[in-house]
C-alpha cells in the first residue's frame, strides 16, 4: 500500500478519535444542585441531634408535606399527553382525552397586542360549573379570523362553541366540550382544555366548585 | 353443641385470667389517675427506644429537599427506586406516575445507580442534564398537523406528534436511564444514535451507570415531554 494511503488512514483515525474525545470531555458534568438558590434551606437544615427534638422536628417535616396534599380528588391536566384525569394520589378514578394550549403566537397587526395560546401550569380550583355555556369572543377570536373586532357586545357571544358544560379554573380558562372532536388529543387550543361531550358530563358530575386542578 | 361448651370454656378461661389482668395492673400503678399517666410514659420510652436516628435523619433530610422543590410550584420528578415508581409532582402532589419495569440483567445495578446519583457530596436532588429521543412514531399524520398548524397559527413541530419508542435522560455524562417502550419507530437521527451508542460504548468501561426501564407509550410519552433539562429529579432510595 503506498505511504499516502496509511497517512490519510491515520489522519481520519486521528480525527475520529478527537472528535470522541471532545464530545466525552464537553458532556456536561452536572448542575452543582448546592448553589441552586431555593435548595439551599435543604442543604442547610439538619435534624437535630435529641432524640425528642429529632422527633418533633421530623413530625412537623412530615406534617408539612402532608399538608401540601389535597384531601380530596383533584383534576390533573397532563398538556404533554393531552389528557385529563380525576384522581387522587394512589388512584385514579376518571382519564379522559383532550386538547390543551398550541403555544402559538397570534400579533395584531393594527395594534401592538401579541397573545400567547398557552394552557397555563400550575395548581388552581375549579370556580363555576357552568351548563350550556355561552363564549364570548375576545378580541383575538376576531383578529384571527380576519374579521372586524364587533361594536356590539351581543355580536361576541357565541353559544356552540364550548359545547354542553363548562368548569372554569380562574384567569377566563375553562374545561368545556368541543365542536372539533376530531382534533381531541392534539395541543391545538387557545389555552381553554376541551374534553370530548361523553368525557365531558361524566367529569362535570363528579367535580364540584374548589376541586384542585393541577396543570403540568 | 359443639360451640356452647367452647363459649362457655372462653367465658371460664375469661373469668380467671381478668383479677389477675387487673391485679398486675393495679401493681404496676395503684392509683387510678396513675394508670393512663404510666402507659403514655411507657409508650413514649418504647418510642424513643424504636427511634432510630440514621433512618429519621434521611428521612428528615428527604422531606427537606422534597419541601424546597413543592414550594417551586413547578414540575419535579421523583425517582422512588424504593417504591419501583417514576413520579411527577406539582406542589408535593402527584400529578403522573408509573411503574418502573427495570429490565432484569440488562441494567447497571440499582445500587450502582444510586450510588453514583449521590455521589461523593450525597446529593438526593441533580438536574436532569440532557435527554436524546432514538426513535419515535407519528401520532399524527404531518399533513394534518400542517392543515391544524395553519389554522391554530402555531408550528406544526410545536403541536404532539411523537410517541417515543426509546429515549434516555441524563443526569451528568455518566448517569443514565434509557426509557423504552413497546411500539416500533423511526429513528429521529440515525447519525446522532450512532454517535450516541458509540459513545456509551465507550464511557461503560469509565463507570458510566445505566438503568434500562419500560413504560408503556402513553407514559412515556408524558415522561419524555415533561422531562426537559433542568428539571428537579429527587432520588428515594434506602440503598
Amino acid at each position: 500500500m503506498k505511504w499516502w494511503i496509511w497517512l490519510v488512514i491515520v489522519l481520519v483515525a486521528a480525527a475520529a478519535g478527537g472528535l470522541i474525545i471532545f464530545d466525552l470531555v464537553s458532556r456536561p458534568e452536572g448542575t452543582p444542585v448546592e448553589d441552586v438558590e431555593y435548595l439551599k434551606p435543604a442543604f442547610a437544615a439538619k435534624m437535630p441531634e435529641d432524640a425528642g427534638q429529632g422527633q418533633a422536628a421530623l413530625k412537623k417535616a412530615r406534617a408539612e408535606m402532608a399538608k401540601l396534599k389535597p384531601a380530596k380528588a383533584y383534576i390533573v391536566i397532563d398538556t404533554h399527553a393531552n389528557f385529563i384525569y380525576l384522581r387522587t394520589e394512589g388512584e385514579i378514578l376518571f382519564k379522559g382525552v383532550c386538547s390543551t394550549g398550541s403555544g402559538g403566537e397570534l400579533v395584531d397587526s393594527l395594534g401592538d397586542r401579541r397573545w400567547t395560546f398557552n394552557t397555563p401550569h400550575g395548581v388552581f380550583k375549579v370556580n363555576s360549573k357552568l351548563v350550556d355555556p355561552w363564549w364570548r369572543k375576545p378580541d383575538w377570536a376576531f383578529i384571527e379570523e380576519n374579521e372586524a373586532i364587533p361594536k356590539e357586545e351581543h355580536e361576541r357571544y357565541d353559544d356552540a362553541m364550548l359545547g354542553e358544560y363548562a368548569m372554569g379554573f380562574g384567569n377566563g380558562y375553562f374545561i368545556h366540550g368541543t365542536i372539533y372532536q376530531r382534533l381531541l388529543g392534539v395541543s391545538v387550543t387557545h389555552g381553554c382544555v376541551r374534553v370530548g361531550d361523553e368525557d365531558l358530563k361524566k367529569l362535570f358530575d363528579m367535580v364540584s366548585i374548589g376541586t384542585p386542578v393541577y396543570v403540568f | 353443641m359443639c360451640s356452647k361448651i367452647r363459649l362457655a370454656a372462653l367465658a371460664l378461661a375469661g373469668l380467671m385470667i381478668l383479677p389477675q389482668a387487673a391485679g398486675s395492673a393495679d401493681k404496676q400503678a395503684p392509683a387510678g389517675t396513675q394508670k393512663p399517666r404510666a402507659a403514655k410514659a411507657s409508650s413514649k420510652q418504647k418510642q424513643v427506644e424504636a427511634w432510630d436516628p440514621a433512618a429519621a435523619a434521611r428521612e428528615y433530610r428527604r422531606l427537606q429537599f422534597e419541601l424546597a422543590l413543592a414550594k417551586t410550584g413547578r414540575t419535579y420528578m421523583v425517582l422512588d427506586l424504593d417504591g419501583g415508581e417514576v413520579i411527577l409532582k406539582v406542589k408535593g402532589t402527584v400529578v403522573w406516575n408509573a411503574r418502573l419495569y427495570i429490565a432484569p440483567g440488562d441494567s447497571g445495578s440499582i445500587r450502582d445507580f444510586v450510588k453514583r446519583f449521590r455521589g461523593d457530596e450525597d446529593y438526593l436532588v441533580r438536574m436532569v442534564e440532557d435527554r436524546h429521543l432514538f426513535a419515535a412514531k407519528d401520532k399524527t399524520p404531518d399533513s394534518i398537523l400542517a392543515i391544524v398548524g395553519e389554522v391554530v397559527k402555531a408550528d406544526p413541530q410545536l403541536l404532539q406528534r411523537d410517541i417515543p419508542e426509546r429515549f434516555q435522560m441524563m443526569w451528568g455524562w455518566d448517569l443514565v436511564l434509557d426509557v423504552r417502550t413497546d411500539i416500533v419507530g423511526t429513528a429521529e437521527s440515525k447519525w446522532d444514535n450512532t454517535r450516541l451508542s458509540i459513545l456509551d460504548a465507550l464511557r461503560r468501561p469509565q463507570g458510566e451507570v445505566r438503568l434500562k426501564i419500560r413504560l408503556a407509550s402513553d407514559d412515556a410519552l408524558t415522561l419524555y415531554r415533561a422531562v426537559a433539562p433542568g428539571l428537579p429529579t429527587l432520588l428515594v432510595s434506602s440503598l
